[in-house]
Parts: structure tokens; sequence; C-alpha cells
């Protein structure tokens, strides 16, 4: 609602990572209702400490506090602070989730994590020897290595085509992203063996002070919570299940 | 062959069905999960009570003489209400253990109060090393006076925060990993020399490292034979095995309907989320795997009742596989065909998820039993 040189923002935003520690929000609105759906939208920037905001904090399975609801009721916010013209918000954010989509596959943190990975797995024993020379645990090392290598050329292909990001090649690095994403903090979980899903409390946790630390290494702090904060990945951003259904339609045309 | 349950035990299903129910339910068990000993002592004196404890242990010890199919039915309705008292490290296979390789006095001495839930006992075998293989024991004892002295350090003790008395694997001869020269001591929890180091998994089940610095023990504490201990042991993992895939399917079959009611009733796009068929070829494909690890748990019972140790493992193995495999696509899809809210701590399928990759991991993790399956499969 418009409201002189102000909106007038009333609703509910959800899956807001790092709110309770923000001082500025950025939001799509509705503020027409002519036309096709995505054509009275607009996107604002909101003071996180104008009357009205209220964060509620969502606990996510790994026991921590990263994502938020964000209650706007009646929140005032200058006109200023809308990026480009009324209306326009939908293309704005369209380019905001190919690039989240993009960046969802977070290659260079894979590959930093399947370095790690392959560290622990020659520090961690099983038997006498460690776990990276068992030949099952090291077939599926092997896969993961490889599928990131694919991830990594498909990445790079789609950044020398310096053109807009074609949609097959976005949802493609998203799904497959995610999904290495997944697997590279499993098997990390998996060479930890009897560490791997010991609970290390999120120190920033209220009411966690007196859980005590598991006495494993301590580069097990922290597998866990990634094994298990990582099974959203594949459903943010445009869940797997809607990538697929980019593919067939857009690209495939099924 | 027949699948069907006797009266008794449709009546032992019936009966911890309708406890998990009026008792656990999630928001119960919240507040169970929360307590200081991180499980419910009351639950615990209503199992003893029931007779429950001792479901799977003879009746000369004042158990209710049943077999690994008694404790099968418990623990796959423990696992639909996702229960976190100690019964499978208590009952099951420490229980298991001492029946097993106990003389009479220790049987006695030892199970009859644990059966009637005054005393907790759990198993201290596991090793960071070890990664399922029981033979793996590196903790030394040496003999000391007339009795013995223990050292070593033994790794996610399942049941440790409470326990009373350990039951300590350690080597008395041999090298590691022989499977002889294993020995079973029975030591008090308040041991001097015993430190117990307690933390808790992602399930919110309380485990322990121990860590024996010169513990000593009499000779009456080894339980069962000196060197002997690696028999029992084998026979108490392998039914405490079966019995955490049975706690696996009750689980996933939970898993199953929470998710097919949330698909039934979560609007989106104009319509619901069970017209897509994506979602419900994925939904059918759980629905297998459930099936699946339903039906080779049965397998696993029926390699309990196995004489050679060997055929045993090798029908245990099998049901860890197929159980690890099929745990861990239905609790992955739970939480990915729920979306958002699947993520979340108060939302309950989340809690599935991690206690079915716990138990993944437990004694011995797929690639344990697929390695030890594999040794044998031209053999059997």
């Amino acid at each position: 609602m418009r409201d002189g040189d102000h909106y007038v923002v009333t609703g509910q935003k959800i899956w807001t990572s790092g709110a309770h520690e923000s001082d500025m929000m950025y939001a799509l609105v509705r503020t027409g209702s002519e036309g096709r759906p995505q054509a009275g939208i607009t996107f604002l920037l909101l003071d996180m400490k104008s009357p009205g905001v209220t964060v509620r904090p969502l606990i996510t399975i790994n026991e921590s506090h990263m994502v938020n609801e964000v209650f706007l009721d009646g929140v005032r916010v200058p006109v200023e602070n809308r990026v480009d013209e009324e209306g326009k918000g939908w293309g704005l954010a369209g380019s905001l989730l190919a690039g989240e989509r993009a960046f969802a596959a977070d290659l260079p943190h894979t590959m930093r994590d399947l370095k790690e990975l392959k560290r622990v797995a020659a520090l961690e024993r099983q038997g006498a020897r460690p776990i990276i020379e068992n030949p099952l645990f090291r077939a599926k090392l092997t896969r993961l290595e490889v599928n990131i290598h694919a991830l990594h050329f498909a990445m790079l292909r789609v950044l020398s085509a310096n053109s807009e990001h074609e949609l097959s090649a976005v949802a493609t690095l998203k799904m497959r992203g995610s999904e290495l994403q997944q697997r590279v903090a499993e098997l990390l979980v998996e060479a930890l063996g009897d560490y791997g899903l010991a609970f290390y409390p999120d120190p920033f946790m209220r009411g966690y002070e007196d859980v005590p630390l598991p006495p494993g290494p301590q580069y097990a702090s922290g597998a866990a919570n990634n094994f298990l904060f990582r099974r959203a990945f594949t459903i943010v951003g445009g869940s797997n299940e809607i990538q697929r259904d980019i593919i067939a339609k857009r690209v495939l045309s099924l | 062959m027949d699948f069907s349950l006797n009266e008794e035990q449709s009546l032992l299903r019936d009966s911890a069905r309708r406890f998990v129910e009026q008792r656990y339910s999630f928001q119960q068990r919240k507040a169970i999960v929360a307590q200081p000993d991180g499980f419910s002592r009351e639950c615990w004196r209503a199992y003893a009570d029931f007779g429950w404890l001792g479901a799977g242990l003879p009746e000369d010890v004042g158990g209710m003489g049943g077999t690994a199919i008694e404790t099968a039915i418990l623990m796959e309705e423990f696992g639909r209400g996702l229960i976190v008292e100690p019964y499978l490290s208590c009952a099951v296979l420490a229980g298991g253990l001492v029946n097993a390789a106990g003389n009479e006095t220790q049987r006695r001495e030892l199970l009859s109060p644990m059966i009637n839930g005054e005393r907790m006992l759990a198993l201290a075998h596991g090793e960071p090393p070890a990664r399922g293989d029981a033979a793996w024991v590196e903790a030394r004892a040496v003999r000391r006076g007339g009795g013995w002295s223990l050292r070593g350090r033994k790794s996610r003790v399942l049941g440790g925060l409470n326990a009373d008395v350990f039951i300590v694997a350690a080597r008395t001869s041999g090298e590691t990993p022989d499977c002889r020269g294993i020995t079973l001591f029975l030591v008090k929890g308040d041991a001097s020399g015993l430190k117990r180091e307690n933390y808790r998994l992602v399930d919110r089940t309380r485990v322990s490292d121990l860590i024996l610095d010169d513990v000593e023990v009499d000779s009456e504490s080894v339980l069962g034979k000196v060197d002997g201990g690696f028999v029992p042991l084998q026979l108490a993992l392998d039914e405490a095995t079966v019995a955490v895939c049975a706690e696996a399917v009750g689980a996933m079959e939970h898993v199953l309907w929470t998710t097919r009611d949330y698909l039934k009733t979560r609007s989106a796009f104009g319509t619901t989320l069970s017209t897509f068929q994506a979602l419900r070829h994925r939904m059918a494909d759980m629905l297998v795997e459930l099936e699946q690890a339903r039906s080779i748990v049965h397998r696993g019972l029926a390699s309990l009742r196995e004489s050679d140790p060997e055929v045993r493992s090798h029908g245990v193995s099998a049901t860890k596989i197929q159980v690890g495999e099929s745990a861990r696509f239905v609790g992955q899809q739970g939480i990915q065909l729920h979306g958002g809210i699947g993520m979340t701590e108060e939302y309950r399928v989340g809690h599935y998820f991690k206690r079915l990759s716990v138990i993944e991991s437990l004694f011995g993790n797929t690639d344990f039993h697929v390695e030890r399956y594999g040794r044998n499969i031209t053999r059997f």
C-alpha cells in the first residue's frame, strides 16, 4: 500500500537467512493486482528496526539458528528504498534466483570439503589402515571426486559462455551441485566413524551452554552439522523437483 | 513359511503400540529428551512392569522366555515413537551378552535386577578403528594380584551415561585383531580409574567414551571364560543388529505415512502436492524400500536361529545392508518431500531422519556389512 512517500507493508516471509543478525532485508512485496501475477511485485529494502518487524527464529534439524520467519505488520518503508521501478520486482528476483542457483552449486566450497574429506580419510583408521584405503570407501570417494570435476567443467562452460546463463545450465548446476554438497558431507560423517554423528553444539545457541563437547578429534566438529543442514540444499532455491520440471518443460519442451 | 504373529506376540505388539501412542507423542518425547538422564525413568519403570526388559531373555532369570522375535516386535514399535530409553543397549545388547556369556550366578545376579528395572548395564566394546569389527579390541587386561587390571579407551558406549555396570571387552592374549584372546569384564560404574566422557548423538541418545586407567577388578569379574569373549560378543552384536533393524522399520513406516498425510494436505500451485506424479512415484519408491526392509528383517530373525555363527552373521549382514539402504532413502526423501518444514527441529520428520542415520552407523555401517557379506558370498 502506498501512503504518500512511503509503502506500508503487511505480510509474512519465511526462510529468511540471517534476519536475526541483519540491519536491512530485501523483500518482494505485492503493489498491484492488474495483469499477470508477476507484474505487481516490487522490490523493497527495509530497515529491520522499523516498527512492525518481528523476527521469529526457525531452529533447523542441526539444532542451530540460521533462518527465521519475519512478520511485517504495517511496516513503513520510504519510497527511496525501492529498487528499480514499481512492479519490476519479479525480473530482479529472477536474476537473483538464477544467481542463487548457480551459486548454489557452491563449487569452491565443495572442492574445499573434498580436500578436507581426503585429509580426514587419510588420518581416520579402519583397523590398522586409514579408511581411505578401504576399497569400498575409496570407490565412493573416487566417484564423488569425478562428479565434482565434471561439475567444475560444467561451471567453467557456463562462465565462458559469457552470456545470460542458460536455464538448462543453471538448473543442472543447482541440482548436481546440491547433491554433491550433500554427498561430500555424508562421506565425511562416514569417515569419522564413531564421532561422525556425535552432537557438537552450536556455540551461539542459547540453552546449549551445558551440552558437553564430544571427545572426538577436532576436525569432527561441524561434520554432523553440515550433514544435517545440507538436506536443505536440494529444497531451497527451487527444489530439485522444480529444477527437473524446468528442464523438462523449458529445455526438452516436454 | 509362516510370518504371522501368534496371539501372545500380537498382544505384545498391541500393548507396545498403545504405550507409544499414549506416552510418547512428539511433544512428550520433547520433554523426555530434555531430562538430565536423557530418558524417562517413569517409562523405564513401565517397561520393567510390563516385562519388556526381559522380553527376549529366558524365564530362569526372570525374563519372558521369548526370542529375538519378541525383541523385534518391541523395537519396531519403539521405532515408530523414537523412544530414547536405553532399551537396545541395556536389555538387548548387554542383557543378551550376559545371557550368552555369563555363568549361572552371573546371569542371575545381573539379569534379574536389570529385568526388574533396578540396574542398568552397558557394553563397552567399540574402539574408533573397529568400525563394527568385533575382534578389534586394543584395550588390555593384565593379571594383577588375584585379579586383573584394565587399560584402554572405549568409544560411543550406548547407554553409558546411566550404566551401573559395564561389560568391558579387553584383550588378555593375542594381538589385535585376533578373535581369540578377548575377555569380558564386569566393571562397576564407579570403579576407581574409570572415567566417563558423556556426550550425545544427533538423535539425542546419550553415549559415553570410557577411559580405563588401571581399573582393578577381581577374578570373579570375568564374564564367562578368559580369552573366550569373542563368540558371545558376536552373537549379542548380531542380535542387537537385527533388533535395531526392526526399530528402523518402525521409524521408516512412521516417515512414510507422515509424508503421505502431508502431501495430501499441503497445497501448492493451486492444488495439493499429492497430485504431482513425481512426488507420487517417490512415495511409491519409499513404500517399496520399506517393504524390502521389513522383509529382510524376517531373514535376519531366521538367521539368528542358525547354529553356525558364520551363517548367522552372513544373514545378519544382509539385513543390515538392506535396512541401511532403505533407511537412507526413506529418511532423506521424508525430508525432501516435506520441503522446508521437514528441515525444522519443531517438526517430527527430521528427528526420524537423524535416528535412521544413527542406526545406519551402528554395529558396522552398510559398507562394513557389504564387506563381511561379500567375504562369504560364494560359500553360503
